[in-house]
């Protein structure tokens, strides 16, 4: 049972994986096709049926280039910083449920239970690949961006955490799922037996057993949304990229395959995110459908969870991609005025009132 | 000890002695935030999660941040090349000293040393908020408190050189 | 022999998976551009870039203090953003007297952000 068990996790993970890379992979050819949809062209259609191929070609492009470091940088952080932005991203995925069972195994690389503070904890190291690349590459442009950036993310770090608490507050119910029968909280219970408060599958639970969390959050939502944004550097808060300032921000200095590991830790970690926000407030792998709102009982059931998981959080990053070619970049100012003086204390005001609405509820 | 103990112990303590060693500030830094994170592997070792994920994510990667940014922010040089025991280095011996001294005879009296070892702590993160929210609300509050102090004393100094101009 | 299940093991294959998967290729090209590519170095291409136009100075500047004070800020309230978690995990079991206290210390930190907005902290300049 057990080396089986280790086996089968092992499988898990590569197979998260490998999944992962492919979505990130073809969401650089989506953002073109999308971009130039958008901007009335064609976008990438040379290699393979509609440009398909474009991954493959770019790979190839970034792998073959000449591997050039300048001679001004600080060697071994300039090497590194490329590895660092892509670790962190790669790692929030450990703890998203993507699905129920196949089988007996939980789809969930490492069924934590500190679940969301574990995310949290990851997201923050984000920070050094950036600042290390800024510094490591001795140039102004980089230095510049990666300070800049490295005050964003952390200035949207507190509002995203501060954003979820009210998740917490009204999830986190003692009398735990309720009883409608037909075997429903039987099969919730075994499914959640031995998770604690903090865990995700929780939430996908009580999403399950009560309705999606957007409609009773929707302000979190909001929030989270807009720091995701902020967090991943995207637009409308791509500013440590803005080409026109900064000629390209802290990743000026790089080129061939470390720029390109820049850029696949950008698409990993906006993948990593839509994970999460449909984890959080989408429901997770679950749909009011009868069949699809419990644990699966069945193999095909398994699969068809992973499936739904999948399209939501492909919608979601469909959004966000397309959300980049509508907006206008934010400027410096408003970008930490808005973080500061608008989002934290909305944030702060959700959750007081979140917690006030829940204690003057009838039955509490 | 098991090896992960052991793995995480020399990861911690190496790094805690680069951070006195090495001449660059930024290495330092970065030594630190390996310290504060072997730390933080050794809280999760022993199955404080909270604890564990909690250190990762203020120490590693706020406090960590901060003194990063203090250093890049701040004008750089190059590193001086003087020794690196400088002047002061009996000052901060004696310091060492004597902060060790207090730690030890305060671990060695401890009456924790006598009792049996307690058996696997798996406190859920409910159960460190209703302890926290009921039995240790004072501290919470004293913690508050301290916070909203540290933030006007630090965003004074920091200020200070501002108002001149 | 026990089989460790912990699932930190498993996020520590996933760290090293991800690490591999990070510096793999950086070693690959390396080793590609090692073997294969002529080297032609040069001063143009060496120089620092910025624009076309040739660099004056140390890249390392003074910059505005007001980065500091964001960082501060930002460690404050990530320690406070850690005693929320509990408090809303624990919330539907507590007394009255305890969701008060939280209240209050939700407030006293609101307190340093309203002080901080007021001196100008939180405007960029």
């Amino acid at each position: 049972m057990t080396s089986q068990f280790i086996l089968f996790s092992l499988l898990k993970v590569l197979c998260v994986f490998s999944v992962l890379m492919f979505i990130v992979g073809n969401a650089v050819w989506v953002e073109r096709k999308v971009s130039a949809f958008i901007q009335d062209r064609r976008g990438p259609n040379r290699v393979g049926p509609f440009g398909l191929f474009q991954l493959i070609a770019d790979a190839i492009k970034g792998f073959l280039k000449e591997d050039f470091t300048p001679g001004h940088v600080r060697k071994a952080y300039y090497w590194l910083a490329p590895a660092i932005v892509m670790v962190p991203s790669l790692l929030t995925v450990a703890i998203i449920p993507f699905g129920s069972l196949l089988g007996s195994q939980k789809m969930v690389i490492a069924d934590l239970n500190v679940g969301i503070l574990y995310t949290f904890g990851i997201v923050s190291l984000a920070v050094y690949g950036i600042v290390l690349a800024g510094y490591a590459a001795r140039s102004k442009y980089p230095f510049l961006g990666s300070i800049r950036s490295s005050a964003q993310m952390i200035s949207y770090e507190i509002a995203m955490g501060m954003s979820v608490v009210p998740l917490f507050l009204i999830a986190c119910d003692p009398k735990g799922i309720r009883d409608l029968g037909n075997g429903w909280r039987e099969a919730w219970q075994t499914f959640l037996a031995g998770t604690s408060s903090l865990n995700l599958s929780r939430l996908v639970a009580w999403q399950a057993d009560h309705c999606w969390l957007i409609i009773y959050a929707p302000l979190s939502f909001g929030i989270f949304l807009a720091a995701m944004f902020a967090e991943t550097n995207r637009l409308p808060f791509d500013l440590p990229e803005s080409e026109q300032e900064l000629a390209g921000g802290y990743n000026v200095e790089y080129s061939s395959m470390k720029f390109m590991l820049f850029f696949m830790g950008e698409y990993a970690s906006m993948t990593v995110s839509a994970a999460l926000l449909t984890t959080l407030f989408l429901g997770g792998w679950t749909l009011p459908i009868p069949g699809l709102d419990r644990p699966a009982s069945t193999i095909p059931l398994g699969l068809l969870q992973i499936a739904v998981f999948l399209a939501k959080m492909l919608i979601v990053e469909f959004i966000i991609i397309w959300v980049r070619w509508m907006w206008p970049r934010f400027r410096y100012d408003q970008l930490m005025a808005l973080g500061w003086r608008r989002f934290i204390p909305l944030a702060l005001a959700n959750i007081l009132i979140t917690a006030v609405a829940l204690w003057i509820k009838p039955g509490h | 000890m098991s090896a992960t103990f052991v793995m995480l112990a020399v990861l911690t303590v190496v790094s805690a002695v680069a951070v006195m060693l090495l001449r660059n500030l930024v290495h330092c830094a970065l030594a630190l935030a390996v310290t504060f994170a072997g730390l933080a592997g050794i809280y999760l070792q022993l199955n404080a999660q909270f604890v564990g994920f909690a250190q990762l994510l203020v120490y590693v990667g706020a406090v960590a941040i901060l003194i990063v940014f203090a250093i890049l922010l701040t004008r750089g040089r190059e590193p001086p090349l003087q020794s690196v025991f400088s002047g002061s280095a009996i000052v901060g011996f004696g310091i060492a000293i004597v902060v060790f001294a207090v730690l030890a005879t305060m671990t060695l009296s401890s009456r924790a040393l006598g009792m049996e070892k307690p058996g696997e702590a798996n406190a859920s993160v409910a159960q460190i908020g209703e302890q926290l929210m009921t039995r240790y609300i004072l501290p919470l509050e004293v913690a508050g408190l301290l916070l909203t102090v540290a933030l006007i004393g630090a965003v004074i100094i920091a200020m200070r050189d501002k108002e001149p101009e | 022999m026990p089989v460790n299940t912990d699932p930190y093991l498993f996020v520590f294959l996933l760290l090293l998976g991800a690490v591999a998967f990070a510096l793999g290729p950086l070693a690959l090209a390396w080793v590609w551009s090692r073997c294969f590519s002529p080297r032609k170095p040069g001063a143009d291409k060496n120089a620092i870039y910025e624009c076309g136009l040739k660099s004056k100075g140390d890249a390392w500047v003074q910059f505005k203090a007001e980065y500091y004070l964001y960082a501060i800020i930002f460690l404050i309230f990530d320690v406070e953003a850690i005693f929320l978690l509990p408090f809303a995990v624990a919330f539907t079991g507590l007394p009255v007297g305890a969701f008060v206290a939280m209240v209050i210390f939700v407030l006293l930190l609101v307190e340093g952000l309203v002080w901080a907005w007021q001196k100008g902290v939180l405007t960029w300049k």
